[in-house]
């Protein structure tokens, strides 16, 4: 079994469990070196007590012997046979013989005052003390292989004489001196070797040979001190405790006695409390292993449930959590968890107002918007909707008149006021700039445009911000669920197109219509590419030439769009103007087409063409105050006069914002730039309006002059408008000119310049440049006949 | 109270001497120091002649002595006797003594039974006699055997005097107190018809202890 060390049940339980051994084994060593210790101090002192014996019980049997020697050196008989011993030595030896057998010793040997043996062949013990005054307490002698404890006894024939006569010398083998009664006595075998040989031992059982073997591991000692270390031998292959020490010395070599017990007689405690503390130890472990797994249980129990409750969050759930109080610092974490699950779900909440409410509106964006009609559809596929696509009138004015801080707060206004009288199950966004969105179920489609001209008479009274009172007018357009669309992008797509509509024809609410949708994909994708069309090339200037109508002289050329899409083609000015009008991207086209044309004017200068550019500005162009500053720039950058450039105006650009228009118009005429008015006679512009605008030239509509040459009431309209223009002191451009007919009628009329395909249709630079100098720069109707009808036929 | 009868025993003898010898003897006076110049006492001197000894030494036997025994001890403690003297061993006391000797001068054994006078025995050979009991082993006595009649013992104030004709000796001195080379000690003397004639003698080495054991046995014995 593998066991997971990173699971804290488990990694506790090992700690705890070491912890136990760690303790117990210093406890069970300390108890065991303390019981080892007191055991052995024990034993110690019974080898203390037990030597204590031997030396008495020694002493005590060399007193007797010494006795019995004393009692024979004072027998007259013995003195009376020393005496006499030079002549019957056999009477003196078989006497002390009979001394010997009563004191139970092994030899009694005299010498004379000289110290010479008389009885026997044992040389006088050099190394025994004769000193009769300091006799030593034990005294041996080794003689034969055996050792001997002896007493030296001096004989006086009289006793009171200072020298001794003789002397009597008793020897007792000291193997009898240990008898059993001393191993009785002191529990242990004693035994005494000399010479590296044991020589006497008190146990009977054990052989002096093997004794001599095991304790041959005990170096003898020549140190006087008595050792009292414990040392361990090993005899006849059994463990024994030994003590060792030293009796005497005999010639230099000292005589030791062993005190040795067997090992398991000396620690028989010491064994048994190992079992019986191992055993308590055994139960003692159990019983912890038990309490610390359920301890660690206890701890690592609430932290599983933690974990659970974490991985719920994890999966975006917020699992209550139960606080559990076991331990602190379990608690501490639930209620750490706890707060950080409510932090995560404010968080959330923030998040989503960021990523589906607008910041500036507080109301839902576009991707909720979108996302609600999705599940309007989902969730209820047969109820009918009207998405509504709003934006505010002139917004784009309140922003540069009053400030963008203004602007949104007038945007918050409407958003107010929007979510104050939206019905309840209205869904309302702000989606962009000036643009708001809802949702309106409908209980009937025919009810789509009452419920969004109610929503666009809110808009009625007017708005309160800042203490500025302020009219709001919005466009709105309408698609309707299922209808139009039952997808929620073209819904909103059509809502969009709607809008456009609305805009285009200056209505306050518009319905999208099927027919309106036709480019209109196109139309919209093409005003996101315009830009970047405008930058990759993909968009030129043709150029249509004026002619002098009197000399034919070619003075100007009218400067044309064209966009060479490279997935759409040739796409017409008609198709995609009007909506860069709309979005403000007309701006750039402007600046472009602005620099093209001088370009060009430069190109064929080189070649010795004067030639003025006319160049069509737009209405929001002229709203743009930004254009003539633009204007003045490129002029100074290509060093050109200003009187080069022509900008055409429309008649309705004018109208849309006149004051603004003519403010504009005023700085570029300043600027000696000749204007001229565009589509002329198909606007609404007023006598009034006219002589206000600051123009040097009226250019009639081609409706007017197409066909002049067989409408009379054409004739009328374009003979007063020349009169009309002439007397405010204007000059006439007449486009449309198809055929020589109208030409010479125009320049009968006094029309001073024409334009149209009967002189030439739009040309690229490039064809401009060689149709000028094909004709060096004059261009003559009589030439043009043929042309004129491939022309035609073109078309 | 020993001492007394040690010297009364003393004077008896010097009175034998006197008397035989009056016209020709001087009258010599000896003094026996220690190694230490105190007073030697109890110490025995003997003049061995280095002439032939004229009448009447020459046929006068050799004085008997006594060796008493006295409240079981040997009086006197040392006895100074001529070769072939006969010592009779009287036994003063109420108990048995067992008087021997082991030594080569003279070995002998008598039992003594209370108030037993046994004969006297002769000492024939010339050295020391050590006298012991074997009933009583603080019984000791010495009998020095001398080859001349001219032998004395110091006194308290270590002074023999002692009446000698004329010629040449040879000094002895006999204790068994003494050691080493006093055991040895030899010193001739001439003798002159001056009437009188002093001399000292002081011992080379110190005297064994063992005097006073007596007279511990003394103060026993008064007991």
């Amino acid at each position: 079994m593998r066991i997971n060390f990173r699971s804290l049940q488990n990694r506790n339980f090992l700690l705890f469990m070491f912890a136990l051994v760690i303790t117990v084994s210093a406890v069970l060593a300390v108890t065991l070196t303390q019981t080892y210790q007191h055991s052995s101090n024990q034993l110690k002192a019974q080898y203390k007590s037990s030597s204590s014996v031997l030396q008495y019980k020694l002493e005590a049997d060399i007193l007797a012997l010494r006795r019995g020697l004393a009692t024979a050196s004072r027998d007259f008989s013995i003195k009376t046979l020393i005496r006499r011993s030079s002549t019957d030595t056999e009477s003196l030896a078989l006497a002390l013989k009979n001394y010997q057998s009563r004191l139970k010793n092994d030899f009694i040997v005299v010498y004379d005052r000289n110290k010479t043996a008389i009885t026997e062949d044992l040389p006088f013990p050099q190394q025994v003390s004769v000193n009769e005054t300091t006799l030593q307490p034990l005294q041996f002698i080794f003689h034969q292989q055996e050792l001997y404890a002896v007493v030296v006894q001096p004989v006086k024939f009289v006793e009171n004489v200072p020298n001794p006569d003789a002397w009597l010398v008793g020897g007792i083998k000291v193997a009898k001196l240990l008898s059993q009664d001393l191993r009785t006595i002191t529990n242990f075998d004693i035994s005494i070797r000399y010479l590296g040989v044991v020589r006497a031992t008190t146990n009977p059982n054990m052989s002096l040979t093997a004794l001599t073997e095991g304790l041959s591991t005990i170096p003898t000692a020549y140190s006087r001190q008595q050792s009292q270390e414990q040392r361990q031998a090993n005899i006849n292959n059994k463990e024994v405790v030994v003590y060792k020490t030293l009796l005497s010395r005999l010639q230099d070599e000292p005589i030791e006695v062993f005190f040795t017990l067997p090992s398991h007689q000396a620690h028989l405690n010491y064994d048994n409390l190992i079992i019986q503390l191992s055993a308590a130890i055994v139960v003692i472990l159990i019983l912890i292993s038990f309490l610390t797994f359920s301890f660690s249980k206890s701890i690592a129990r609430p932290l599983r449930m933690l974990a659970d409750v974490a991985n719920e969050i994890r999966k975006g759930k917020y699992p209550i959590i139960q606080l559990d109080k076991s331990l602190d610092e379990v608690e501490s974490l639930s209620m750490a968890l706890s707060d950080m699950q409510e932090a995560i779900k404010n968080r959330e909440k923030e998040n989503y107002q960021l990523a589906y409410f607008s910041a500036a509106t507080e109301l839902p964006n576009r991707i909720y918007f979108a996302s609600q009609i999705n599940q309007l559809i989902t969730n209820n596929p047969n109820q009918a909707f009207a998405v509504l696509w709003m934006d505010v009138d002139r917004f784009k004015d309140i922003n540069d008149t009053l400030g963008h801080e203004f602007g949104d707060a007038v945007l918050k206004s409407i958003a107010q006021r929007l979510d104050d009288n939206k019905s309840e199950s209205t869904f309302l966004a702000y989606l962009d700039g000036d643009e708001y969105a809802a949702i309106i179920p409908l209980e009937d489609e025919q009810n789509a445009m009452v419920a969004a001209n109610q929503l666009s008479h809110i808009f009625d009274q007017p708005f309160i911000v800042k203490n500025v009172a302020l009219d709001v007018s919005v466009s709105i357009g309408v698609s309707v669920y299922p209808t139009d669309s039952q997808s929620p992008e073209q819904l909103m797509q059509f809502a969009d197109i709607a809008l456009y509509e609305c805009k285009e024809m200056h209505h306050n609410v518009s319905r999208f219509v099927a027919a309106s949708n036709k480019y209109s994909v196109v139309r919209l994708s093409l005003m996101t590419e315009l830009k970047s069309g405008i930058e990759k090339g993909q968009l030129q200037l043709n150029y249509q030439p004026k002619v002098d109508l009197k000399t034919g002289k070619i003075v100007s050329v009218e400067s044309l769009v064209r966009w060479r899409h490279p997935e759409h083609g040739y796409i017409f000015p008609d198709e995609f103007i009007p909506l860069a009008e709309q979005t403000g991207n007309i701006r750039h086209l402007t600046h472009w087409a602005i620099e093209e044309s001088i370009k060009q004017h430069l190109a064929l200068k080189e070649h010795g063409f004067d030639i003025k550019m006319a160049i069509n500005i737009s209405a929001v162009d002229l709203i743009d105050l930004a254009l003539p500053p633009f204007v003045a720039n490129l002029l100074s950058k290509y060093q050109v006069e200003p009187n080069v450039l022509i900008f055409e105006v429309t008649e309705s650009a004018i109208m849309a914002d006149p004051e603004q228009a003519i403010t504009a118009l005023n700085m570029l005429r300043n600027m000696n730039i000749k204007l001229s008015i565009d589509d002329f006679g198909t606007g609404y512009s007023s006598m009034e309006q006219l002589k206000r605008t600051p123009v040097d030239e009226l250019k009639i509509d081609k409706s007017f002059i197409l066909d002049l040459s067989n409408n009379s009431d054409d004739m009328i309209i374009v003979k007063s408008i020349t009169s009309l223009a002439h007397n405010l002191g204007l000059t006439i451009v007449a486009e449309g000119i198809e055929n020589q007919e109208t030409m010479a009628i125009l320049a009968d009329l006094g029309v001073e310049t024409g334009q149209g395909y009967f002189m030439s249709k739009p040309l690229e630079a490039k064809l401009l440049k060689a149709w000028l100098m094909g004709n060096s720069g004059v261009f003559s109707s009589d030439d043009k006949d043929s042309k004129h009808t491939k022309v035609t036929a073109n078309q | 109270m020993h001492v007394a009868r040690t010297l009364s025993s003393f004077f008896a003898a010097l009175f034998c001497i006197s008397f035989s010898h009056t016209a020709v003897a001087t009258s010599l006076n000896l003094l026996v120091l220690t190694h230490d110049k105190q007073v030697a006492e109890n110490i025995g001197v003997s003049f061995v002649p280095k002439f032939t000894l004229p009448e009447p030494y020459s046929s006068t036997p050799p004085q008997p002595q006594i060796m008493d025994q006295q409240n079981t001890q040997f009086v006197p403690h040392i006895l100074m006797a001529q070769k072939g003297a006969p010592i009779s061993f009287p036994n003063s006391d109420s108990v048995q003594h067992h008087v021997y000797s082991f030594s080569e001068a003279k070995t002998f054994e008598l039992k003594l039974y209370k108030d037993q006078k046994p004969e006297p025995l002769p000492f024939e050979n010339e050295g020391t006699v050590t006298l012991g009991c074997n009933i009583h082993d603080w019984m000791l006595g010495y009998v020095f055997v001398v080859d001349t009649p001219f032998f004395g013992k110091t006194n308290q104030s270590g002074l023999i005097t002692i009446e000698l004709p004329k010629g040449e000796y040879e000094i002895a001195i006999h204790s068994p107190l003494l050691q080493k080379t006093d055991l040895n000690f030899k010193q001739t003397l001439q003798v002159t018809n001056q009437g009188k004639q002093s001399m000292s003698i002081t011992l080379s080495d110190p005297l064994l202890p063992g005097l006073d054991q007596f007279d511990d046995v003394d103060e026993f014995d008064a007991y």
